[in-house]
């Protein structure tokens, strides 16, 4: 199908419209990356008679011959979160819709990030894949240099080392994949091969330290919180929405099927990576005075349960997973947005300066505590079934050490009630009247309420898409011990 | 075609170019004469980046190679020296004697290109020597007092760089190959019994080429030159004699790691490599100036390529080494645009602050080189450090599965770990250029203003140097583009020893 190689190149083309129509017509370049975006989705659409949607894996049409790095495909697996991909772009697209400062320069850094995305989720080459891994990161580093609040050029250089580190890490470990399954860079086929491989535990950890400091597991987090805390709305948007994904979508696409004995070995550890994930980040969001932080905090708890889900390796875990991720996705896009709205009116972040939101700004007062009850995991919106089934598959296959992963239950309510609390309720603070959300934010605010709710009630749209490549992946994986 | 006449047509136009250019100098016109060497490397370039990729590999004269690697890297060389000439337009064209420099810059890419053609012991002294006397006079020509010093100082240098070569020739020619050519000397090195006599002879040889290619730990010239010399003969020295030398230590490491002395030569220079490496991030790490940090720069750049030489596969190492070379000329040739934009710039890299605002152009195709250097795809620089890598890993594995050779499998798994970590520590110094670049404070912005130097700053999109820099960026681009849809052999493929 030509319409997965056409997914990298509109976006990656619309970049280049962009940069040089930014300097004909300051105006032009967020119509180009918005049609660019609308683009990607009819494309996507246009798969659904082919039955992407019931399960089939679609291969790219060009270039896949002559030693060709190019090829792509969508499965289960990816597909959701290449829709996530570009509702999270629509979004972030649409919110940066007032950038004045060289717009030109702004949307064709969020193209080229949205095009290296893509090719990160379809690629079915290795090589491709990492080409799409690397090619995040100068366009972040510069979304959150050049348009990020104060602090921007510790965080974005921050997070420019920390990335470019790992993804070296990661760089010997797509080198050593292919050699060691006779020169081959096609994903599909390495899997295929993994038995054979001579030194699966190194393959595997080099693909997973790398994809641990992008999901982040613990000690590798330290770049995330002042990454997304300093980046522009649309950078925390993405980069919180689909970035993280990355990491989670690489344990599950390569390091888990290239190196099944060995992730049999890690479970226990990436197990206690995904616990102490839970309960650190709620306990640090619970302590943070800053809004964004707070979130960002939260991020790192929640892709905790992913990491967990992953080491549980059922078939439901794994869809738990893809849930929580994809969940995660909306849950954090659009808390980013109202946080990135507020700030944008108020020039500060400080919880203490909030109050009485709630009667300032109706809708933000409205929109703000579904976002955080989405976060905190109410049944009935999507945090709940991803992080639900996750307690209870790895219950049962880790067994009272989940107990640790309930306290970070118990700490989300508590982190995101304190944020409700001090900033929709309570005495109005000093921001006495402020303007509400925009008809741009409010049918943002719709949008992302739209998926939490759809997910949250059946996530089984979800995970009938997924159901064919979950069942092969747990298989290949070895879950439930 | 025969190999002669291939010869003559790489060499040829580039001789009477520099030859026209000396003349039209003499007579002070200097256009004409910048203008002539110039069109004279670009047909010679042509021609050698033609021949690369049809020619079948033959020997002329029995000393020079043409076809394959021997004419791509010539051909490369002679582009990049025409592309420094272009883009120091204005100042070559500015000054007195403006048409000698440029001669110098021709006959220097000429001999550099003989360097890595060079088939026999005698002629790689011989281009060696002619190169280096070339680059001193390039060096001292920005006739400032430091510049002269460190003309000294490459000088020096240098000549103890000649002795270990003329030392390594009286062994290898007085007792094993008399008539010093590269055929017989691999029929030598592959006897099971070789003297150790020969291992120093190859070892000195090899001392003498790491020297050409700022190897630790004969390198300390090279920042100092790089700094002091003007930026657009900096653009050339950096990238071109580089490339040759680079070229020629690949070959010849081929050739004398092949006996039962291989792997006592390969650890010698493994270590050279990994030095390269360490001892060259960390400078680069400490530097503010930016020519002195892409000097520095180089000499690790400079280790990565003496991995792919290590590897034994000469194309990857000179792919590798031509990707550094295309985007070395551009980031000194932007030294120049930098300072025609802002003609108070004291070189440092604090004082780029704000070129991303008010110069567009200039400092996103920085940008793009930079990026290339450390690495990061989809750039063309990534490839060349992916197949060096990719090399090391391999063999380190093919070493300790197969050949069941430890040692040999841990000097190329610590030479791949050496060349990722000196890549990430790369991003910190060349990312420091961005940060001053694009990521101003706005502390520095309320500098900007009160800075009177900034009022005064030109317009950068008209001038040849900026002009040329985007051209290399977009070269590093598009280039980066093409092995993902043609294979990752595609751009090794006219490097590949004929």
């Amino acid at each position: 199908m030509l319409q997965l190689d056409l997914l990298i190149a509109v976006p990656a083309l619309a970049a280049v419209a962009c940069a040089i129509a930014g300097r004909v017509l300051p105006s032009f370049p967020k119509w180009i990356a918005l049609l660019a975006l609308l683009a990607q989705a009819a494309l996507m659409f246009a798969l659904a008679p082919v039955g992407l949607y019931s399960g089939a894996r679609i291969e790219g049409a060009l270039w896949g011959a002559f030693g060709s790095m190019w090829s792509t495909s969508l499965d289960g697996l990816s597909t959701p979160l290449m829709l996530l991909t570009i509702f999270i772009g629509l979004a972030a697209v649409i919110v940066s819709w007032d950038v004045k400062d060289r717009p030109g320069a702004f949307f064709a850094l969020l193209l080229a990030l949205q095009a290296a995305l893509t090719a990160v989720f379809i690629a079915d080459n290795l090589v491709l894949f990492y080409v799409g891994w690397e090619s995040v990161l100068i366009p972040m580093y510069f979304i959150i240099g050049g348009w990020g609040s104060s602090n921007r050029r510790h965080a974005a250089t921050k997070y420019l080392l920390y990335s470019f580190a790992a993804g070296a890490i990661m760089l010997f470990g797509v080198i050593l994949a292919i050699a060691e399954s006779g020169g081959t860079a096609r994903i599909s086929e390495i899997t295929a091969a993994s038995a054979g491989m001579s030194t699966p535990s190194l393959v595997f950890w080099l693909f997973t330290i790398a994809f641990l400091v992008k999901i982040p597991a613990v000690p590798f987090h330290t770049w995330l919180p002042d990454a997304h805390t300093e980046a522009p709305t649309a950078g925390s948007i993405v980069l919180a929405g689909v970035l993280l994904k990355m990491g989670g979508y690489g344990l599950m696409r390569i390091a888990v099927p290239f190196a099944p004995s060995a992730f049999g070995q890690a479970r226990i550890a990436l197990m206690v990576l995904g616990l102490v994930g839970i309960v650190y980040g709620a306990a640090m969001a619970l302590v943070q005075t800053d809004l964004k932080r707070l979130v960002a905090y939260s991020s790192v708890s929640h892709m905790g349960f992913v990491i967990l889900a992953i080491a549980v390796a059922t078939p439901d875990a794994m869809g738990a997973a893809l849930v929580a991720m994809v969940s995660h996705g909306f849950v954090a896009g659009l808390l980013f947005l109202l946080v990135g709205s507020l700030y944008a009116r108020t020039h500060t972040r400080e919880l203490s300066r909030f109050g009485g939101l709630g009667r300032v700004m109706p809708i933000w007062g409205v929109a703000f505590p579904f976002g955080a009850l989405a976060s905190l995991g109410l049944p009935g919106l999507s945090g709940f079934p991803g992080e639900f089934a996750t307690v209870l598959e790895s219950f049962r296959a880790f067994g009272w050490w989940t107990a640790f992963g309930t306290i970070g239950l118990v700490l989300a309510a508590a982190y995101n009630l304190r944020a409700v609390r001090s900033s929709v309720q309570g005495p109005v603070g000093e921001f006495t009247s402020l303007p509400d959300l925009g008809v741009r934010e409010t049918s943002l605010v719709v949008a992302f309420s739209v998926g939490i709710v759809a997910l949250g009630i059946q996530p089984m749209l979800l995970l009938n898409v997924a159901e064919k490549a979950l069942l092969s992946l747990s298989k290949v994986a070895g879950g439930g011990m | 075609m025969s190999a002669v006449l291939l010869l003559s047509l790489q060499i040829g136009p580039a001789l009477i170019g520099a030859l026209f250019a000396l003349a039209f100098d003499a007579f002070d016109r200097r256009a004409t004469a910048v203008a002539s060497a110039a069109i004279g490397l670009l047909i010679s370039g042509g021609f050698g980046l033609w021949a690369g990729v049809t020619a079948a590999g033959a020997t002329a004269f029995d000393v020079l190679r043409v076809g394959g690697a021997f004419s791509t890297v010539p051909g490369l060389i002679a582009i990049l020296a025409a592309v420094a000439l272009v883009g120091g337009w204005n100042e070559f064209v500015g000054r007195p004697g403006g048409g000698s420099s440029a001669a110098l810059v021709g006959l220097a890419a000429v001999a550099s290109a003989a360097v890595a053609q060079s088939f026999d012991l005698l002629m790689l002294i011989v281009a060696l020597e002619t190169a280096a006397a070339a680059g001193y006079a390039l060096v001292a020509d920005a006739r400032t007092r430091r510049a002269d010093e460190s003309a000294v100082k490459y000088f020096v240098q240098g000549a103890i760089a000649t002795g270990l070569l003329v030392m390594g020739l009286a062994v290898l020619v007085g007792g094993f190959v008399p008539s010093g050519s590269y055929g017989e000397l691999a029929a030598v090195f592959e006897k099971p019994s070789m003297p150790l006599a020969a291992l120093a002879g190859a070892l000195l040889i090899l001392a003498a080429l790491a020297f050409k290619s700022s190897l630790v730990p004969f390198h300390s010239w090279a920042p100092d030159a790089y700094e002091t010399a003007r930026p657009e003969v900096a653009a050339f020295l950096a990238a071109g004699p580089k490339l040759g030398a680079m070229g020629a230590m690949a070959l010849f490491m081929m050739l004398v790691a092949s006996g039962p002395l291989a792997d006592r030569i390969i650890v010698v220079m493994a270590v050279i490599a990994g030095l390269s490496v360490i001892v060259g991030s960390l400078g680069a790490l400490r530097q503010r100036t930016y020519t002195r940090m892409l000097g520095y720069a180089g000499v690790a750049q400079a280790g990565y390529a003496l991995i792919g030489a290590l590897v034994l596969n000469p194309a990857v190492a000179v792919f590798f080494a031509a990707t550094y070379a295309i985007a070395t000329t551009g980031t000194f040739l932007a030294a120049t645009a930098f300072r025609q934009v802002r003609p108070g710039w004291d070189g440092s890299i604090q004082g780029l602050t704000g070129m991303g605002r008010r110069h567009r152009v200039l400092a996103v195709s920085v940008t793009l080189l930079l990026v290339s250097l450390a690495g990061i795809p989809p750039l063309l620089g990534f490839w060349g450090k992916f197949q060096v890598f990719a090399g090391a890993i391999t063999l380190s594995g093919q070493m300790f599965i197969v050949s069941g050779n430890a040692l040999m499998g841990w000097t190329y798994a610590l030479l791949a770990v050496a060349g990722i970590v000196g890549s990430v520590v790369s991003l910190t110094y060349y990312g420091s250029v961005l940060q001053a670049l694009f990521l101003e404070d706005s502390l520095d912005l309320q500098k900007d203003d009160a800075d009177e130097s900034f009022d005064v700053e030109a317009h950068s999109g008209d001038s040849p140097a900026t002009r040329v820099v985007a051209l290399t960026a977009l070269a590093v681009f598009v280039l980066g583009l093409v092995p993902l849809f043609l294979g990752a052999s595609s751009l090794i493929l006219p490097f590949t020893v004929r």
